[in-house]
């Protein structure tokens, strides 16, 4: 397989993005001007009741903490999309994209304010879906920490200039971009800036294969996808 | 003396209009209604209950683990804490927890996860996902109405390095936790089944659930 010419736009701050991937391509979010957060949200296109499963993703990994190599679980065992590459080591699961609440708060007047939920419900919108068809979301370059007590902390200081996130298709997926901070960033008065976004065709080093993942886990997933 | 006499009645044995023994393994659902209280009793001791909820006028309007830890800036599930909607909305409030630290992001055991956690053999055993689904089709619901449930009287710590595992519960027989409803809500919940992981202690035992038409707490 060719690495085909790859399209790079810009999203901009507050914007959102529908990005339609065939099994094998890629995305590549590159955080050039160090955004707090771009929330996503994905389901598979033959048939969209599958979708993102967070806890799955978290429970099946063992880990709060995805990067490189992780994959992105859907509600049936399987694997919509590997992140294949992973310079910034922070990327949250536990609390979610901004709301209208969330933003009427940061704004600190209650204002109306770009959000990734109104975000994602549009997106989900424009493919058929309903408000029901969106589950818990990932939002990629925000670093949250937990504590012991479970107390959760934005780490800012975290989060750098420069860095880029791709994720490969394994199922034909929609996936929804949400270029807007994440909540606890924005109650820190962080502003969202432009990221630039990347689709091309997977490299022949590519996930593919069964035998590319690590774990037994994603091997066993691997499995699942031929199943109903 | 008047004052403790007062006391005493104001805790006295809550009017229960309803109550319910769930069998090991089982589903169930009910309308709370706004200010009444649901109470959900681990009869045995570590057995995890995987619960969601949905506004009973707008079943598009539901629980939202999310919007609920960040509301209130923790993981965790206890006395105190205000489980919020996808509206952003508050939903029920836990007012009272005799265990506390209830899981909301590690979501509900299915045959297709657990073919994946334990092996294609492990695929054929019972698990919530089909609790709920079973039970959501009551109310003409179906997947996409599951989202990241409540698991009740179940434990998972996150660590500092991000590990994220289900670990023994501590809870002990009889232990309960009352939510006031805050708005008319759905119910729907999963007797969790799971024989895997050390969430039922690996024994699935009966639950009960009642409903008492007041708060049982100040
Ligand atoms: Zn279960």
């Amino acid at each position: 397989m060719t690495d085909q010419a790859a399209k790079a736009t810009m999203l901009k701050a507050a914007d959102y993005r529908l990005v339609n991937l065939a099994r094998g391509e890629r995305l590549t979010i590159r955080n050039t001007h160090g955004a707090h957060g771009v929330g996503g949200f994905i389901w598979r296109a033959a048939n969209t009741s599958e979708r993102l499963n967070v806890a799955d993703t978290m429970k099946i990994q063992g880990s709060t903490a995805i990067g490189r190599g992780s994959a992105l679980f859907s509600d049936m065992g399987r694997m919509l999309a590997v992140m294949a590459e992973d310079s910034c080591g922070h990327h949250d699961m536990l609390v979610g994209g901004s709301t209208r609440a969330s933003a009427a708060a940061a704004s600190g007047r209650g204002n109306w304010r770009p959000n990734a939920r109104d975000h994602m419900r549009s997106a989900a919108a424009k493919l058929g879906l309903k408000r029901a068809d969106l589950g818990s979301c990932i939002v990629f370059f925000a670093a949250v920490s937990v504590g012991d007590d479970g107390t959760i902390r934005y780490e800012a200081n975290r989060i750098r200039p420069g860095t880029h996130v791709c994720l490969e298709a394994l199922e034909n997926v929609h996936v929804v971009l949400s270029n807007t901070v994440h909540p606890l960033a924005e109650a820190q008065g962080l502003e969202p800036c432009e990221v630039e976004l990347i689709v091309s065709s997977a490299p022949a080093s590519a996930y593919q294969e069964r035998d590319a993942f690590p774990t037994v886990e994603q091997r066993r997933a691997f499995d699942n996808k031929e199943m109903a | 003396m008047v004052q403790h006499s007062q006391t005493r009645d104001a805790r006295a044995e809550p009017q229960w209009r309803f109550a319910w023994r769930v069998p090991a393994r089982a589903p169930w659902s009910g309308v709370i209604h706004r200010g009444e209280t649901l109470r959900i009793i681990d009869l045995f001791g570590s057995q995890a209950v995987d619960t969601l909820f949905y506004a009973a006028s707008a079943r598009g309007e539901r629980y939202c683990a999310q919007t609920t830890v960040r509301t209130q800036r923790n993981i965790y599930v206890r006395r105190g804490t205000v489980l919020m909607s996808n509206e952003d909305r508050p939903m029920l409030t836990v007012i009272a927890d005799t265990l506390n630290d209830h899981d909301t992001s590690a979501g509900c055991c299915s045959k297709e996860s657990n073919s994946v956690r334990y092996g294609a053999e492990t695929r054929h055993q019972h698990a919530c996902r089909e609790n709920f689904l079973s039970e959501l089709s009551r109310y003409d619901m179906g997947k996409a109405d599951m989202v990241s449930n409540l698991n009740f009287f179940m434990r998972v710590p996150v660590l500092a390095d991000g590990s994220f595992a289900i670990v023994d519960g501590l809870s002990r027989p009889g232990t309960y936790i009352d939510l006031r409803a805050e708005m008319d809500v759905i119910c729907v919940l999963s007797n969790c089944p799971q024989m895997n992981n050390p969430c039922n202690a690996y024994n699935p035992t009966p639950i009960e659930v009642k409903i008492a038409t007041v708060p049982t707490s100040p």
